[in-house]
């Protein structure tokens, strides 16, 4: 678009610039141009002077040359700032919106917007923070986040990638598309994968082509291809492609196949794996086997899986047929997962209680563990009365106890569904005592139990496990306001605990880690001791004597345990802390201090 | 006073401050929060540190919000005082209380102090130019001298890199040069300091593309120089300031809104309503540079409002941030200068516009593309103007055209004159890989254009900064 000797000239004028005025002095790479720009001067007035500079600093002494090139490089630049083209000559071809008008918000302002940007952009620490902020805040409904948080999809960090792939981005729903496919480089790694996966999760319709076309390009890498795989199985058509996918020669590409026939209800997939269970490549069917909910498949499956069990027992023990069985049966433990059929749950009971598969796996370290975790994991999933029941035998056979895996907190989990509160006391009291079982699992189990049996608040209270801060923690929770035996209870706990204290030295006493919550209890149930016994732990404790009196200053919900205090037992208080410079003890003795004050004189 | 989180955001020195006061204020530290029966005073204590807590306050009985704190911050306002108002935001207790004793007496002592100040601007600061006493005119023909000195000594610098060239320039030389362009800080001529320091940073790492784009720094320092000494010259004459161009301010000039208003600056009762906001940072004059550019609702002239924070006081000076709202200010200062002026001004009301406004400014959009080509090649050839003009403009259509070195896009007038639209050094570090492809919902539509002559390629190229629909203006940018 440039007048070609203006074009030249600039490249001369900056030549010189950079190597030095000094250089100009005859040089004939500029008085080569001088004709042409005089010419042009005939008819522009400003050439001609462009041409007169020009010859100026050509024959200028090398003192002087430096004047004559800067005033010919202003002139220069003056003129070519005027001579910018516009015009394009080429194909045109109108953009399609890929968006609507109306989508687009930019409501957000730049003091909001900008340090999310960065946390999207940089590797900054803290970015996980103002990410999840920012959602909860509503800034990613900013078109202008949209790019960048998929870019952000190439991050290292998991956490992130997680927050974006699995929240943010799906929260953004369509209006990420545009982006998505803008961004999405088919040659790319696991970024580009996570782009493909989400195109096809957000329902965009030509995401099956992509995958195919991805699919196709030689140097498409691993993650990409899986993605893509995976895309194809929202589409039973891709079957055949799928069937040949599996026997890829990658292990990634094999397993995505597989995952996919089963995500398609494919008949072949699904013999496929079957067959693939019976060989040594058994481990990639694993996975697909467990996700697929098809009965006979598998029944089928289970008969695979018993025939390893065979060959466990009859291989003789420490052969290596026999351990190589031995670890496929552990390792296809897992495929009976998600179908509850009589079948699966009598094989489940007998393999776990059968002493000579006992005995095969316990010559290989971990086995009988893995196998046990897995096929309880299977029977506690299922939820059903059989499976309770079982588990309920289960949890009764010594030699499993032995095992180590738990099986009283599966069983444990199954009996608050099945029994009632009193069963449950008798089953598991002697399991608690003998420290099977811990207010862990009574947790665990709290959202089930409809009504807890008050024993167990009693045991808690009074522990005679080494777990016995939960516990008593757990106890508190428990305890409702009006249950005023054991509201009682806690005062006595309470005084025995200060009275304790009381006895130990100063240094080292032992402030108990529930002060606060057994506190919080005795206001709440309106114990009238309450107030006192919050006196005297203030009295008695100090802010430093244990991090657990700091409890009782922490404000949650806008409240604190000390907001009791009366006017005086503050400020006497406050003389304590002050002298401690208490910083937030003190301030917040303060804040009461004057609001008791402002309430007194209103 | 009504808070809301806009006021607080605008009265908040910057948006860590913000933050920080909103953590103080969700976290429980504001042991009291009082108001005033009027509204007009927020006063607490917030919990520090120490033992002591701080006593802030915010003071709404002025025209500025006036903030006070005795903790030893000296950003103004602190975060406690932030924090007080965020406080009273979320809905924490507030107790109706007199105005304390101690921040009475310092409201006395400020309406005082207010009144003298007034009386004093009335008394001294004519509202037109006056002819100078013998002792200023003596002072100012000094200060000239001076910077004729600068500027003397400023050419000499150049002649000498250029004679040597730039391209010799090492790390040796170039902490030379830098020394002497220290000196150049005696001389009453910041500006010429600033473009020395640029072209200094430009030639950092000497690559071929840093080399070039030196150039284009070398030809507007000389033009600076040469300009600014004949300029200067001529002051020694007649010492009224131009205000016909930017000179003054390119050679380092802080106008003072006073002086703006002595030469007749200003414009009276203007609403104006922002388009586009940035930040980045001047590494050469090291500072953040907050730059927003606005339109008159009154006859659609596009400003520029620049917000300089020094590195080493960022803190401490009050940030600027996107303006959703229609800004009422009485009275407009206009700094002398390009197709986009600089604007500033000392106090403004702010009311949520209404959809009717965007409606109005998409109808200040230029139709005709010649015309605004014209009159940016215009003020891009005189080298010591703005190098980035912005425009708006009504798009007809808009294209994606295949040229040998890829694909463009390009928008056109219904006469078929073309404008390309293209990313400039000024977004860069912003994601917008969209940009283009959301243009195309701006058929029919008006858009900022940001312009910038790429002299290399020999095209004058603009990048759309916001869309402006007859419903809502779309920030490209921020």
């Amino acid at each position: 678009m440039k007048i070609q000797v203006l074009s030249e000239l600039q490249s001369e004028i900056s030549r010189l610039f950079i190597a030095g005025a000094k250089f100009s002095k005859d040089d004939p790479r500029l008085a080569r141009l001088v004709p042409t720009l005089a010419k042009l001067g005939e008819r522009a007035p400003i050439m001609l002077r462009l041409s007169q500079d020009l010859e100026k600093l050509i024959s200028a002494p090398s003192e002087e040359a430096s004047t004559q090139l800067l005033d010919l490089g202003t002139l220069l630049y003056s003129v070519l700032n005027t001579q910018g083209g516009t015009l394009l000559q080429g194909d045109f071809s109108p953009i399609d919106p890929p968006m609507m008008l109306e989508d687009l918000q930019t409501e957000q302002k730049y003091s909001r917007l900008y340090p999310v940007m960065e946390a999207l952009t940089t590797q900054k620490s803290g970015r996980l923070e103002v990410i999840r902020k920012a959602h909860e805040e509503g800034i990613f409904s900013d078109m202008r986040t949209h790019g960048a948080t998929v870019a952000a999809l190439e991050e290292r960090n998991v956490e992130i990638i997680k927050e974006l792939e699995e929240i943010i981005i799906s929260s953004i729903g369509k209006l990420a598309i545009p982006h998505l496919l803008r961004q999405y480089d088919p040659l790319g790694e696991n970024g580009a994968a996570r782009m493909l996966a989400l195109l096809g999760r957000l329902g965009y319709l030509g995401s099956e082509d992509l995958a195919l076309s991805a699919l196709k390009m030689e140097k498409t890498s691993i993650p990409v291809s899986v993605a893509a795989i995976g895309i194809l199985g929202y589409n039973s058509k891709n079957e055949e492609l799928l069937l040949a996918l599996s026997r890829d020669k990658k292990k990634d590409l094999r397993e995505a196949a597989l995952t996919a026939l089963v995500q398609i209800d494919s008949e072949r997939g699904k013999r496929l794996l079957l067959d693939i269970l019976k060989t040594n490549g058994y481990k990639s069917a694993v996975e697909p086997l467990a996700d697929c909910l098809d009965i006979g498949v598998k029944l089928e499956a289970l008969d695979v899986l018993k025939s390893y069990q065979q060959i466990c027992l009859t291989g003789g023990l420490g052969t290596k047929e026999a351990s190589l069985n031995c670890e496929k049966l552990v390792v296809c433990a897992g495929i009976l997962r998600g179908v509850d059929h009589p079948d699966i749950i009598e094989y489940i009971q007998c393999a776990m209680t059968s002493v000579p598969l006992r005995r095969a796996l316990s010559a290989h370290s971990n086995m009988l563990r893995e196998f046990y975790r897995s096929l309880l994991g299977t029977l506690s999933g299922l939820q059903s009365s059989v499976s309770d029941h079982l588990l309920e035998v289960l949890a009764d056979d010594k030699d499993i106890q032995k095992a180590d895996v738990g099986i009283l907190s599966y069983w444990f989990a199954a009996a608050v569904r099945m029994h009632t509160s009193k069963e449950i006391y008798r089953k598991f009291i002697n399991a608690y005592h003998n420290g099977l079982l811990d207010s862990r699992d009574f947790q665990n189990a709290y959202q089930e139990l409809s009504a807890i049996d008050e024993r167990w608040i009693d045991e808690f209270l009074y522990p005679k496990t080494k777990d016995q801060y939960n516990d008593r923690i757990f106890a508190i929770r428990m305890i409702s306001s009006e249950d005023t035996r054991h509201v009682k209870e806690l005062v006595k706990v309470l005084e025995d605990d200060l009275n304790k204290a009381a006895r130990s030295n100063s240094s080292g006493r032992f402030v108990p880690p529930y002060l606060k919550e057994m506190l919080e209890k005795l206001f709440k149930a309106g114990v009238p001791k309450a107030y006192t016994l919050l006196v005297r732990a203030l009295d008695d404790f100090r802010i430093s004597d244990n991090y657990y009196m700091s409890y009782l200053f922490k404000v949650d919900d806008e409240s604190s345990l000390v907001q009791y205090l009366t006017l005086a037992d503050a400020e006497r208080l406050l003389q304590k802390y002050g002298a401690l410079n208490g910083g937030r003890h003190f301030a917040l003795l303060t804040s009461i201090i004057n609001f008791k004050k402002s309430e007194a004189a209103q | 006073m009504k808070i809301t989180q806009s006021l607080i955001d605008s009265f908040a020195s910057n948006p860590s401050t913000v933050t920080n006061g909103r953590d103080l204020a969700l976290s429980g530290k504001y042991l009291t929060i009082c108001q005033t029966a009027d509204g007009m005073l927020y006063f607490g204590e917030c919990a520090g540190s120490g033992k002591t807590p701080y006593r802030c306050s915010v003071d709404f009985s002025t025209e500025k919000p006036v903030a006070r704190c005795n903790c030893p911050s000296r950003q103004i306002p602190c975060k406690h005082c932030v924090g007080l108002l965020q406080a009273v935001l979320i809905g924490k207790k507030v107790s109706i209380a007199d105005v304390p004793e101690d921040i009475a007496l310092k409201r006395s002592k400020r309406e005082q102090s207010s009144v003298k100040k007034t009386e004093t601007n009335n008394a001294s600061k004519p509202t037109e130019p006056t002819e100078m006493t013998k002792s200023q005119r003596s002072i100012l023909i000094k200060k000239i001298e001076a910077q004729l000195t600068g500027i003397e000594v400023a050419q000499q610098i150049l002649k000498n890199m250029i004679l040597s060239g730039l391209g010799t320039i090492d790390v040796r030389m170039q902490r030379a040069y830098n020394a002497q362009v220290k000196e150049l800080g005696n001389y009453y001529i910041p500006g010429v300091q600033t473009a020395f320091a640029n072209l200094l940073l430009t030639l950092e790492g000497a690559s071929q593309e840093r080399l070039e784009s030196a150039v284009a720094n070398v030809a507007y320092l000389h033009a600076l120089l040469k300009r600014g000494q004949e300029y200067l010259k001529q002051k020694m004459i007649d010492p009224c300031p131009d205000i016909q161009t930017n000179i003054e301010e390119r050679l380092g000039r802080a106008w003072k809104l006073d002086e703006l208003r002595m030469y007749g600056c200003v414009i009276k009762d203007v609403r104006i309503v922002q388009l586009m906001f940035n930040s980045y940072d001047d590494e050469a004059a090291g500072q953040t540079v907050e730059e927003g550019i606005w339109v008159c609702l009154g006859d659609g002239r596009l400003f520029k409002t620049f917000n300089y924070r020094p590195f080493r006081a960022v803190k401490y000076i009050k940030a600027d941030d996107t303006v959703f709202d229609i800004v009422e200010v009485p009275e407009l200062f206009i700094y002398p200068g390009d197709l986009n002026p600089r604007i500033r001004w000392e106090q403004a009301s702010f009311t949520k516009p209404d959809k009717k406004i965007c409606a109005l400014i998409k109808g200040f959009a230029a139709s005709d593309f010649s015309t605004v080509i014209k009159l940016v090649k215009n003020q891009l050839k005189d080298p010591l103007s703005d190098k980035h003009p912005v425009a708006l403009v009504n798009v007809h259509e808009i294209d994606s055209v295949n040229v040998s070195d890829g694909t463009h896009t390009v928008i056109r007038d219904e006469s078929g004159t073309q404008i390309i639209l293209r990313e400039t050094n000024y977004a860069k570090g912003s994601v917008r890989p969209m940009v283009y492809d959301v243009l195309a919902v701006s058929k029919g539509e008006a858009l900022l254009l940001h312009f910038e002559s790429d002299v290399a390629s020999g095209v004058l190229v603009a990048m759309p900064l916001a869309v402006v629909t007859n419903t809502k203006v779309i920030r490209l940018l921020y």
